[in-house]
């Protein structure tokens, strides 16, 4: 991954990985950008850890603070140089479960899940679903959807019919996209995303 | 007398007409002699009355029994003709602020002693008013007509309901304004388009009419109101919220769907007068 900052997710909690070998100013640009994409991920409140692999650049942490206030998000710890125990593990996230919606998403309704989504009913206009991971929904589309918030690029966004104005796979927006009125399925298949019809 | 039991009529939308629909419905239950209840929680923009034709009896209101000044069964207004019909009417002077959900469930547990049914208008909106109407109810009933515009607010109104503790069972569907003939030519969303897009259980359906307008303005609800066929339909509804199994269809069959000729409306007025 050639991000400078990324976010993973390990035993529920988020944190921003700070890679070294770049200047403060360009961390810093990168988690602005990180953290306005995965805004809709949060609820206000909520908080997460930063970790620097390289521990002399903690007096960036200031500016986080004070940027993660902007969204009402505190920070809840640092990490430096090694990681402890437990906190390493692999690139791609260890997600929690899946969560499994039973009924129609409704107007202002929010779904959301570090892990992945299944939706049995329509998700309708107005209503987001934000995952982790993948998406799958078991009725029609109209609202937002997003999958790999985290940036986890093998997602995939299944839908039995898609007339959502917003769609967004691993960063990658869908806005007014013109979607066959068939199931589909989208996927991310190098740096592009794939959107293809399916037989079920 | 057991607990009676509680709905509360509400939208999001604005002018689909909940009130309306409360009156009839509350006259109809009481026609069929159940003693009924209808509380107008739109505090400060109240309507009911009107509708019911009271709006001259009115003396005390629902903020003299949040104050402590009266008693709830003392300040109900009854019907002038259907005498198990009751009005708690709502204060055109205060605001929404003034009264919190936990004197509407108070006023609500005092009066379901007395009453077989207790029917809440919902104001518009989906603030401090809409959370007053819906917290002391068991079952919601959402208007909706058949614009885009209503149906998506009622859809968003059913996922505020569902974020109360409402779940599909005990929320219900009424599709107001229907036009049969435009319906027919495809030029309106039925009301099976609408039940599929909400999801709902479909309570009734009221077809677009004039007798509505002439029941209002007399301040008589449709069902004591003379000739009128409308009736039928909030007879309907009112049977199915006793449990009976009325089709939907009964609603639109007794209904002559040629738009009323100007001879009848003029007809009509004499009536009025007469």
């Amino acid at each position: 991954m050639d991000d400078l900052v990324y976010a993973k997710i390990i035993d529920g909690e988020i944190i921003f990985y700070f890679t070294k070998g770049h200047t403060q100013k360009e961390l810093f640009e990168s988690f602005k950008k990180e953290l306005i994409k995965m805004k809709s991920f949060f609820n206000i409140g909520d908080s997460f850890y930063v970790y620097f692999e390289d521990g002399s650049q903690y007096n960036l942490i200031n500016n986080i603070i004070k940027f993660a206030k902007n969204f009402d998000l505190n920070v809840a710890g640092a990490y430096f140089g090694k990681l402890p125990d437990g906190k390493v593990g692999n690139k791609e996230l260890t997600l929690s479960s899946t969560k499994i919606h039973r009924k129609h998403l409704r107007s202002g309704q929010v779904v959301q899940n570090p892990g992945d989504i299944i939706i049995f009913g329509n998700v309708n206009q107005g209503a987001e679903v934000n995952a982790g991971g993948s998406v799958i929904i078991f009725g029609k589309v109209f609202g937002t959807v997003r999958a790999g918030i985290t940036n986890k690029k093998n997602v995939f966004i299944i839908a039995y019919e898609m007339e959502s104005p917003l769609v967004e796979i691993a960063g990658i927006p869908f806005y007014n996209y013109e979607w066959p009125k068939t199931p589909i399925s989208i996927r991310i298949e190098g740096d592009k995303a794939l959107v293809e019809t399916l037989e079920l | 007398m057991e607990n009676s039991k509680v709905f509360v009529v509400t939208s999001g939308k604005g002018g689909v007409g909940k009130t309306t629909i409360v009156a009839n419905l509350g006259a109809s239950l009481a026609k069929k002699g159940y003693n009924v209840c209808l509380i107008d929680a739109d505090i400060g923009l109240k309507n009911l009355d009107i509708v019911l034709g009271l709006e001259n009896r009115v003396v005390y209101t629902i903020i003299d029994v949040v104050t402590g000044n009266k008693s709830v069964m003392d300040v109900l207004v009854k019907h002038k003709q259907i005498k198990n019909l009751f009005l708690l009417a709502s204060s055109q002077i205060a605001n929404k602020d003034m009264v919190s959900p936990d004197d509407m469930i108070n006023i609500v547990s005092k009066l379901s002693k007395h009453f077989h049914y207790i029917i809440i208008d919902s104001p518009a909106g989906i603030e401090r008013g809409f959370k007053n109407a819906v917290v002391a109810a068991q079952h919601a009933i959402v208007v909706t007509t058949p614009d885009l515009t209503s149906i998506s607010d009622a859809d968003r109104v059913v996922g505020l309901l569902e974020n109360q503790g409402y779940t599909e069972n005990n929320i219900s569907l009424i599709v107001n304004r229907i036009k049969p003939k435009l319906v027919k030519k495809n030029e309106m969303l039925s009301a099976n388009d609408i039940k599929e897009a909400l999801a709902l259980n479909l309570l009734g359906i009221i077809p677009e009419s004039e007798d509505i307008l002439l029941s209002t303005n007399e301040g008589n609800p449709l069902s004591i109101s003379r000739g009128n066929k409308l009736h039928v339909v909030f007879d309907n509804i009112s049977d199915r919220i006793l449990g009976k199994n009325i089709p939907i269809e009964k609603d639109l069959s007794g209904i002559d769907h040629t738009p009323e000729g100007f001879f009848e409306f003029i007809k009509n007025l004499f009536r009025r007068r007469g």
